[in-house]
């Protein structure tokens, strides 16, 4: 059983290997539990049984949640109070020169702390461990009464350089322990030893900020037991793996990125299942586009990056999102020009066929008065929408450009696209990777109507549409694998003394078998990866290597080097490279994967089936497929008929219970034996 | 908005926004290949690098990067490619050059490599990208060197050459580049890096070409861009008031005496007049100091590219930055002056004061037009003057055991702090308020002492009452190190505004002036000239550096007594500076003491009152009070236009009458400000004659004039 909270909807999705069942419950904020044991009594209700009947046959129990996101967006965190090298105490503010934009000003980007509640402390160490102003343990009692005293509830302790000598960081922590037993504390070294105080140093922050997010879940744990579950309940973090929810509440703030990785991390699957290796996943949603890069079967991550606003080492899957989703806005610029987002309709008022009082024109009223969504089978038909709202919007719009409604319609779906596939190539540039090499993994809400046309934008070939594509994130939930991540800092230019990467290996082995043993998994079921984080001497950027944690020899470095190089190239081209410069190992990581029983796609048997047969058609709609040409009508079929057997040509609309997707001229598509829609693009 | 007409050729709403997208898409990628691909921290950390398209012809498309006077600059670069190779250029050639007098780059570390970008045969566009490498050659490390008369000594000089030919690397090219720096491998990764840039822009734009029909439609979009963005500046220029505006200001050259040569104390006048009129921002430089024999030689092109970048920041941030935001401005600086050089003349800084001078002033002269307007939305904008020109800058030299050197440049230098603005106090470490993006980033302690032998003690923002006022300036940064594991550091200076601060606004006071020193190991503190040469660091000194702020905005006895303790307890300020300068008075414990505050704020405006010069104009008059019905404009923050009077808001006190200057109905407190070299200069504040209120405040060299003038038309005339 898989659940997903969001910021709407708690989905839930339900599996014994041969069926798949899901089902959606309204989320109830502040009050984690109730969603999701309601979402999990629809679920049960569709698999005709009392959840209590289920519960305890359930053998693996994943867990999306927005509960740590929501605390960080909504800034209702725990106070906390930093005790920071004396000298340094403007850092952390200083946001290392980063700046918000706001109106035409900038603007100090977002704090977890004011410069009030940092206090220095004397101490100095230098980069080479070495202890330069002994810790005056004075400062430290002194400074975090201070801090208590002006309301902080979790003490956070970041020294410089303490990732290469912890003793005044674990002096510190030791001396608060006694002085003020019971209160929170945290520890930049002890949580992530990785050179960077700012990264380093956020990192403790967030985690201190978010220690309060996850007290729902103890109670949740508490409801299913009683209803009979007897797994312990998995989370799934912002790495697209899950740990326990022991081991999340020792660094919540793993969990900011939960439900966006476990969608990446299903889509990947789905991916890999399907046999594509390379691929774009995209989520729009009603306010945003998410993307993310695929490469080899596994989501792309990042070490840091900005958290809402906040930038920290934070180890998650690289998930960006640009400001297009259904709900986005459009306006006309100073130019004259129309323009599309990043301001959204929100939930309220929404687009405004929703008839809530919305009167500008979004995506999802655009793609109405085209034609290509169903004023009355919206989300299955639970939702009437009002054309009539929508194309006075996109009429009002019109007077000011002197377009009718129609044109303004099609305007903001042409712009929509650009700033979309614009998107999706700049993160593949980014990489130095090549989008003709990639397939769109389509999942969300809006994403079905526009994938086939940003495939083509960008000259991808092919579209791959999961069956469970609205509730994706909950089946990554119940799908993921556990994964454990410890990190440490080398910096050392390659080659390096042998003996210090392997005790450094083995560190981290250690730790991460102690991470797994934590998460309740047995020594058979482990697997530990390494990765070496290099770049060229004084680069800012490092590239993740797989490195292989035996063997630390002359010829593994050389290895590590040469694969480096290599993967250098590939991204940057020949020229960027330049003949024997220095290359530097920054950090290791340690990947610890735990196999778990877990949910599994169904495939199909599909021996006798003959694809190419017809395709029926049930009834058509008129749409606009071309800019100020007469509508034109298109088939459209229900995805619940679709046989395996088919081959759809486009133009073609399919119907699905909560969503629609579009099949342009010039592509065709059929299901998968994974019964995904699979839509390749010709021309 | 009305659509505009299609005197240019087809203008459509939908098509001009995607055209307009796949740019910023493909400039930004450009730009992202660079910092990636970089090497030198002062790239990759600091982000000093841009990529720029441009059209056939030069004319800017687009930018990738925060810095946005590098783009303007790329137009001119095209411009000399074109003009020195002409006919010959070819599919495959990249272009390098370094040399501001040959008009390629901003300054020689500035190097800009440039790519044709060819559409089946035709030269479709341009990308130009550029990046500071750390050390270009040269007599010093750095090649900022304060003793080169002639730009001869400072760097390798590259005019626009090859750097591939038809797609072949240039070994010969690279092999002198190499020979002639003191970093090549950082160099030559460096410019590797503004190579892959390239490749990635040349690509997207080819396939952008295709995607778009082909060339012809191509240009014809960038024209409709360039046309209706030029259009949108010109009617919102055209919302400012007519008229003229002027200020001046000072470069300051200190160096400090050697066994060969005194002390030097120098200035280098800049005085800027803008007419605004005619949908146009004219910028005259007339009566800038003559062509110099230091490196603050500049040319007029750089000027322009970074007022153009400067002005889009308070009137086209929603606007795309090209040609048309261009076409709206023009910068005359007479020939042979020191923004108008020509060779021999050194030209390190180029594109720092007093360039960046030049254009500070210029922007202060638009936030006078601002200030006078009515009506116009970007009036909200209004800051004091930046100190954007006013950096701290180091570049350090190492020599390890083994005699190999290295070095690096503080960048965290140019950290300094933000002009207050109208309705909220400015920036700590950042010289921008009204800005789309951030510039250069702070480097992080552990990444420079990892890099460099060196322990840092400091990195805060610098306390002090610089750039006071109701509402303050941001703090510039303040940083203290020492050489460690080493035996010296040597460093040259090239920091600027020893004595002379960025003024405030609406009667905020001066910001605070740049301060290098050296902590010795015996304690005694030695000042360092901001233009010391061989500066040498003894691991048991300390090397400080403090930045200078922009200006304040309102008089500081106004600012909210609260915010001033709370600054206090942040040391920001002391006990003394708050009661001197906030006037605002703690009891016993350290908490406010609103009685005494007050008391001290009107003992405070009156003594300034006491002090003062009586005003220039007896405004004492019948005929001077405004008429009834007299309608009101604004003229200065504070100050308004009834009628032909002027008055000052908030007391009512008449000050003026048209077309006399506001300011001769205010008395004056004047006090001395030294400066370097036994100069004086004269700090006026013009008051409220009613209330002692500051509304301005002027500085001027003893014995000269002030040069502020804010002359709309609406005011010259109204006594007509």
């Amino acid at each position: 059983m898989g659940v997903d909270v969001g910021g709407t909807f708690t989905d839930a999705v339900l599996s014994d290997g041969q069926r798949v069942h899901r089902a959606k419950a309204l989320s109830t904020p502040g009050d984690l539990g109730r969603g999701v044991i309601a979402a999990c009594e629809a679920v049960a209700g569709r698999w005709q049984e009392p959840l209590g009947d289920i519960l305890p046959r359930v053998v693996r129990f994943g867990l999306g949640t927005t509960a740590v996101t929501n605390v960080l967006a909504s800034r209702t965190g725990r106070r906390v109070g930093l005790l920071t090298t004396a000298g340094f105490e403007s850092l952390v503010p200083m946001a290392r020169g980063r700046w918000a934009w706001d109106d035409g000003w900038l603007v100090p980007p977002a704090q977890i702390v004011g410069r009030d509640s940092i206090i220095g402390v004397r101490e100095r160490v230098d980069r080479s461990g070495a202890v330069v102003v002994p810790l005056v343990d004075a400062d430290v009692i002194s400074g975090c009464e201070r801090l208590l005293a002006e309301g902080a509830e979790v003490i956070a302790v970041s020294f410089l350089w303490s990732f290469i000598n912890p003793a005044h960081e674990e002096r510190a922590l030791q001396l608060l322990r006694t002085h003020f037993p019971g209160v929170p504390l945290e520890s930049g070294a002890a949580l992530l030893p990785v050179m960077r105080e700012y990264d380093r140093t956020t990192f403790a922050l967030l985690n201190a900020y978010v220690s309060g997010a996850l007290g729902g879940i103890d109670s949740l744990v508490h409801a299913l037991q009683e209803k009979g579950l007897q797994v312990p309940l998995l989370l799934v973090h912002s790495g697209g793996g899950a740990m326990s929810a022991g081991e999340a509440r020792r660094v919540p703030i793993n969990l900011a990125e939960s439900g966006p990785a476990a969608g990446v991390a299903a889509a990947a699957h789905v991916a890999r299942a399907a046999g594509i290796d390379c691929a774009v996943t995209c989520d729009m949603g009603g306010t945003t586009l998410d993307i993310s890069v695929v490469a080899d079967g596994q989501p792309m991550r990042r070490a840091r990056g900005d958290l809402m606003g906040v930038w920290t080492a934070l180890s998650s899957v690289d998930v960006d999102s640009v400001g297009a989703g259904g709900g986005s806005l459009a306006w006309v610029d100073a130019l004259g020009a129309l323009r599309v987002g990043p301001r959204s309709a929100g939930a309220v008022p929404g687009p405004a066929c929703y008839g809530n009082g919305g009167i500008e024109p979004t995506v999802t009223d655009a793609m109405l008065v085209l034609g290509y969504l169903d004023s009355d089978r919206f989300l299955g038909g639970s939702m009437a929408l009002d054309p009539g709202a929508a194309r006075a919007a996109c009429a009002r719009l019109g007077s000011r450009l002197d377009r009718d409604a129609m044109e303004v319609a099609w305007g903001i779906r042409e712009v929509a696209i650009a700033e979309m596939s614009s998107a999706i190539r700049a993160r593949l540039a980014e990489r130095g990777l090549d989008a003709r090499e990639h397939a769109i993994v389509s999942y969300g809400g809006c994403t079905g109507l526009f994938a086939a046309e940003l495939a083509r934008e960008i000259g991808a070939r092919k579209v791959l549409i999961p069956e469970l594509a609205s509730v994706l994130s909950a089946f990554g939930a119940a799908n993921a694998d556990v994964r454990r991540e410890r990190t440490r800092a080398v910096s050392a230019m390659l080659p390096c003394d042998p003996k210090v990467l392997h005790q450094l290996t083995e560190a981290l082995r250690l730790e991460v078998e102690g991470d797994l043993e934590r998460d309740g998994i047995e020594p058979a079921r482990r697997s530990i990866s390494f990765v070496a984080e290099v770049h060229l001497k004084r680069q800012k950027w490092e590239l993740a290597i797989p490195f292989v944690g035996t063997g630390f020899d002359g010829a593994a470095q050389e290895k590590l080097v040469s694969d480096f190089r290599a993967e250098y190239v590939k991204r940057y081209g020949e020229g960027a490279l330049m003949g024997g410069a220095p290359v530097e190992l920054v950090a290791l990581r340690a990947i610890g994967v735990g196999s778990t029983t877990k949910a599994s796609l169904h495939r199909a048997d599909s021996a006798g089936i003959v694809p190419g047969a017809a395709v029926r058609a049930t009834r058509s709609r008129k749409i606009a497929v071309a800019r100020n040409a007469p509508a034109q009508s298109v088939d459209v079929v229900d995805w619940e008929s679709l046989a395996p057997d088919e081959v759809l040509r486009g133009p073609v609309l399919i119907d699905c219970s909560d969503t629609t997707l579009w099949l342009p001229k010039g592509a065709t598509a059929g299901l998968d034996s994974w019964n995904n829609l699979v839509i390749e693009i010709s021309g | 908005m009305s659509r505009p007409a299609s005197a240019f050729g087809q203008f459509d709403p939908i098509s001009l926004q995607v055209l307009r997208t796949n740019l910023e898409a493909i400039a930004e990628e450009g730009f992202r290949a660079i910092v990636r691909t970089a090497i030198s921290p002062v790239v990759t950390e600091s982000l000093d690098a841009g990529c720029t398209l441009l059209d056939a012809d030069g004319n800017l498309l687009l930018g990738g990067g925060a810095l946005f006077f590098h783009f303007g600059a790329a137009s001119q670069a095209v411009r000399s490619v074109l003009a020195v190779h002409g006919e010959t250029i070819a599919e495959g050639d990249i272009f390098v050059g370094n040399d501001p007098h040959s008009g390629i780059a901003v300054h020689p570390n500035d190097v800009m490599v440039l790519q044709p970008v060819f559409y089946k045969g035709d030269i479709a566009a341009w990308v130009g990208n550029s990046a500071h490498l750390i050390d270009v050659g040269g007599a010093k490390f750095g090649s900022y060197d304060p003793t080169a008369t002639e730009c001869y000594q400072e760097a390798l000089r590259l005019p626009p050459v090859r750097l591939y030919a038809r797609g072949v690397e240039q070994r010969d090219i690279w092999a002198i580049m190499r020979n002639n720096v003191r970093m090549p491998v950082m160099n030559e990764m460096d410019l590797r890096g503004l190579i892959a840039g390239c490749s990635v822009a040349n690509e997207k734009l080819i396939a952008l070409i295709g995607a778009r029909g082909g060339l012809d439609a191509f240009s014809s979009g960038l024209r409709v861009l360039r046309e209706s963005t030029q259009r949108e500046m010109r009617r919102r220029i055209g919302t400012l008031p007519a008229g003229t505006y002027r200020l001046a200001s000072w470069a300051e050259w200190e160096t400090e005496a050697t066994e060969r040569a005194p002390a030097l104390y120098e200035l280098y006048k800049i005085p800027c007049r803008l007419t605004v009129g005619d949908g146009r921002l004219s910028f005259d430089y007339t009566g800038a100091a003559p062509q110099c024999l230091r490196y603050y030689n500049s040319k007029p092109w750089i000027i322009r590219s970074i007022i153009a970048s400067e002005i889009w920041n308070f009137l086209g941030q929603d606007l795309p930055f090209n040609e048309g935001v261009f076409d709206v401005i023009e910068v005359h600086c007479p020939e042979k002056s020191i923004l108008n050089s020509s060779v021999p003349a050194p030209i390190a800084a180029a594109h720092s004061e007093p360039a960046t001078l030049a254009a500070v002033l210029g922007v202060g002269c638009l936030n006078l037009a601002l200030a006078a307007s009515e009506g116009t939305p970007e009036r909200r904008y209004m800051t004091a003057q930046s100190a954007r020109s006013a950096t701290a800058n180091q570049a350090w030299r190492i020599q390890y055991p083994d005699g190999s050197i290295d070095g690096f440049l503080m960048q965290d230098a140019i950290a300094t702090g933000s002009a207050a603005a109208m309705g909220r106090d400015g920036n700590d470490l950042s010289p921008y308020i009204v800005a789309r993006r951030g510039w250069l980033e702070l480097n992080e302690v552990e990444v420079l002492e990892s890099w460099y032998p060196i322990l840092i003690r400091e990195k805060r923002p610098r306390p002090g009452a610089g750039g006071a006022g109701e509402h303050r300036a941001g703090a510039g940064m303040q940083m203290s190190f020492r050489p460690h594991g080493i035996d010296k550091l040597t460093g040259v200076m090239n920091a600027r505004r020893p004595y002379l601060p960025s003024m405030g606004m609406a009667g905020g006071y001066p910001g605070a002036a740049t301060a290098l020193r050296i902590h010795r190991a015996n304690g005694s503190v030695e000042k360092i000239a901001t233009k010391a040469t061989d500066v040498v660091i003894r691991p048991q000194e300390w090397f400080e550096f403090q930045c200078s702020n922009g200006g304040g905005w309102g008089d500081p006895l106004d600012r909210a007594a609260d915010a001033v303790v709370k600054e206090i307890s942040l040391d920001r300020l002391d006990a003394k500076e708050a009661a001197e300068t906030y006037g605002v008075a703690l009891d016993g414990q350290g908490l406010l003491d609103h009685v005494a505050t007050g008391a001290l704020r009107a003992s405070l405006r009156q003594a300034r009152l006491d002090h003062a010069t009586p005003a220039r104009r007896s405004t004492t008059t019948g005929s001077l009070e405004p008429a009834r019905d007299a309608k009101s404009f604004p003229l200065y923050p504070g100050v308004e236009q009834r009628g032909s009077v002027a008055v000052a808001t908030n007391s009512g006190a008449v000050l003026a009458c048209a077309p006399h200057p506001w300011t001769d109905g205010c008395p004056v407190l004047t006090s001395r400000h030294e400066a370097g070299g036994g100069v004086v200069f004269l700090l006026d504040a013009y008051l409220d004659p009613k209330t002692g209120c500051t509304l301005f405040f002027d500085l001027r060299r003893d014995g000269e004039l002030g040069e502020f003038e804010s002359s709309p038309l609406r005011w010259v005339t109204a006594g007509d």
